[in-house]
């Protein structure tokens, strides 16, 4: 799976999820964090989710919000536990 | 969990956990310590509103919700909450005008041996205020917002989801992740500001409202807070966060008290992105589900005699100004305000306003409608004077501020 198709499943995976971002255009660069579209308990869905999704473990000690901030963030960040 | 709903005042039954005994001991000491969500409105007191329609609402929601008429019964270790308190009533009393302190009626205890334990009150017009309140001891703030939400569906004519579960906060944390203890709480932090100023009895409470969503909020005004001068120059501030712990099992539908505390030592150079991250580790390795190293002990302890061991502690912490956190911080954040829509009833702010209790040093509360957060800081009137609070709160509203 290349960035591309990835980013497409992340939002896809956003809009479904977070019921918060209905009617968000959500594009690679779309601040989920900074502009409290995503709140903390969110987040944790979240990386529970990717886990889910993806078979990959996130080292939560690890990671920094700013892989978290937006679609395209996430992406690279699921490509780099993929790989 | 099952998902019946507890609709049987008969059945319905809590053991009173740690948390809530702690409660009760402060109750005696101190009457009034409720949870209390205040809804504003700017428009005269609509059709959906009036005093007839409310009280068939609240009665239909305390019918699915128990949880709402509790008292207290038995002793010891079997100590519990039981469902055969009063229904909630509604207080219809004067107008509330802006600017002016809340109503007595808004500091009335809420009795937990006779009831009731949760009442609304609705303030007359020009421009009424709904208040629903209840005993800390048997509601945490989400809890009362379940049940507030439940009397706005009945309002609505929707159907209501009850109550399908009745466990303690302890109860919940033992099935959910076992009985797993958090260190016993020390006193060791000093308030945030030095209190040479500052005397009287009870509390000062100051409330700002910001416009726009506020991300990092609880992180931003830990820092604030961190930052803030400090009596002792210690090098870290600690917050206590109270978390929800529904979020881990959202198929929970409860009013019960299931808040237990996240603890942050915040350093004053430490940026908000960095706490931010500290409290979503925190929530994923669910560091707030943990039981308080007493927690079995405490329960055969008589009332009476926990009483006087929160006394002297109290006591001890008000002598030394030393306390186990430097703040209460709270936020309860609501995606819309469409739960609390009551047809045509509009609303122009909600916020959680706080009970004339003076054990904490200081208490931050945040409350987030869609775009719009009200922030409420109280805090003794012992350990800060009006300027003081005035300095802080200023301070922690500029920090926020989109």
């Amino acid at each position: 799976m290349n960035e591309a198709q990835l980013l497409g499943e992340i939002c896809a995976l956003l809009l479904k999820e977070f019921p918060q971002l209905q009617g968000v255009e959500l594009s690679a660069d779309t601040e989920l964090i900074s502009s409290g579209l995503l709140d903390s308990f969110a987040l944790v869905n979240l990386i529970a989710l990717l886990e889910e999704a993806y078979r990959v473990e996130l080292d939560v000690e690890e990671i920094e919000l700013e892989a978290l901030e937006s679609p395209g963030a996430i992406a690279a960040l699921c490509l780099e536990a993929l790989a | 969990m099952s998902d019946a709903f507890l609709s049987s005042a008969e059945t319905y039954e809590r053991q009173v956990s740690f948390n809530e005994k702690l409660y009760l001991a402060s109750e005696l000491l101190h009457p009034g310590l409720c949870i209390q969500v205040v809804f504003e409105t700017s428009c005269p007191v609509s059709e959906d509103l009036c005093p007839e329609r409310l009280r068939a609402a609240i009665q239909a929601a305390t019918a699915l919700n128990p949880g709402a008429r509790l008292i207290l019964r038995g002793a010891l270790g079997w100590l519990r909450w039981v469902a055969r308190g009063p229904i909630p009533p509604l207080r219809v009393i004067k107008a509330w005008a802006k600017g002016q302190p809340p109503p007595a009626e808004l500091e009335r205890p809420l009795c937990p041996k006779r009831g009731p334990t949760c009442e609304v009150v609705l303030t007359q017009a020009p421009q009424p205020v709904l208040v629903f309140r209840a005993f800390h001891g048997v509601m945490d703030a989400r809890g009362l917002m379940h049940f507030a939400e439940e009397v706005f569906r009945a309002l609505r004519g929707e159907d209501l989801v009850g109550t399908n579960d009745a466990s303690s906060d302890s109860e919940f944390v033992l099935a959910q992740v076992g009985a797993k203890r958090r260190p016993a709480l020390r006193d060791d932090h000093a308030p945030l500001v030095s209190p040479q100023s500052a005397e009287g009895a009870g509390i000062r409470w100051r409330r700002y409202s910001l416009s726009g969503p506020v991300p990092g909020l609880v992180a931003k005004i830990s820092v604030a807070l961190a930052s803030y001068e400090q009596v002792t120059r210690e090098t870290t501030t600690r917050i206590m966060i109270p978390v929800d712990m529904r979020h881990y099992a959202p198929q929970v539908r409860s009013t019960s008290n299931l808040s237990n505390p996240l603890f942050l030592d915040v350093h004053p150079e430490e940026g908000w992105r960095s706490v931010h991250k500290r409290i979503v580790r925190g929530l994923l390795k669910k560091e707030a589900m943990r039981l308080d190293p007493n927690e079995e002990i405490a329960r055969w302890i008589p009332l009476g005699l926990f009483k006087q061991l929160y006394r002297n502690r109290t006591a001890r912490q008000r002598r030394s100004r030393r306390y186990p956190m430097s703040a209460l911080l709270t936020h309860v954040a609501l995606r819309d305000a469409s739960a609390f829509a009551g047809c045509t009833q509009p609303f122009s702010a909600y916020y959680f306003m706080p009970s004339p209790n003076d054990a904490l040093p200081l208490c931050v509360s945040a409350m987030t409608v869609g775009a719009h957060t009200e922030l409420v800081v109280s805090a003794p009137s012992f350990l800060l004077g009006e300027r003081q609070l005035d300095q802080l709160g200023a301070a922690i509203a500029e920090a926020v501020s989109p």
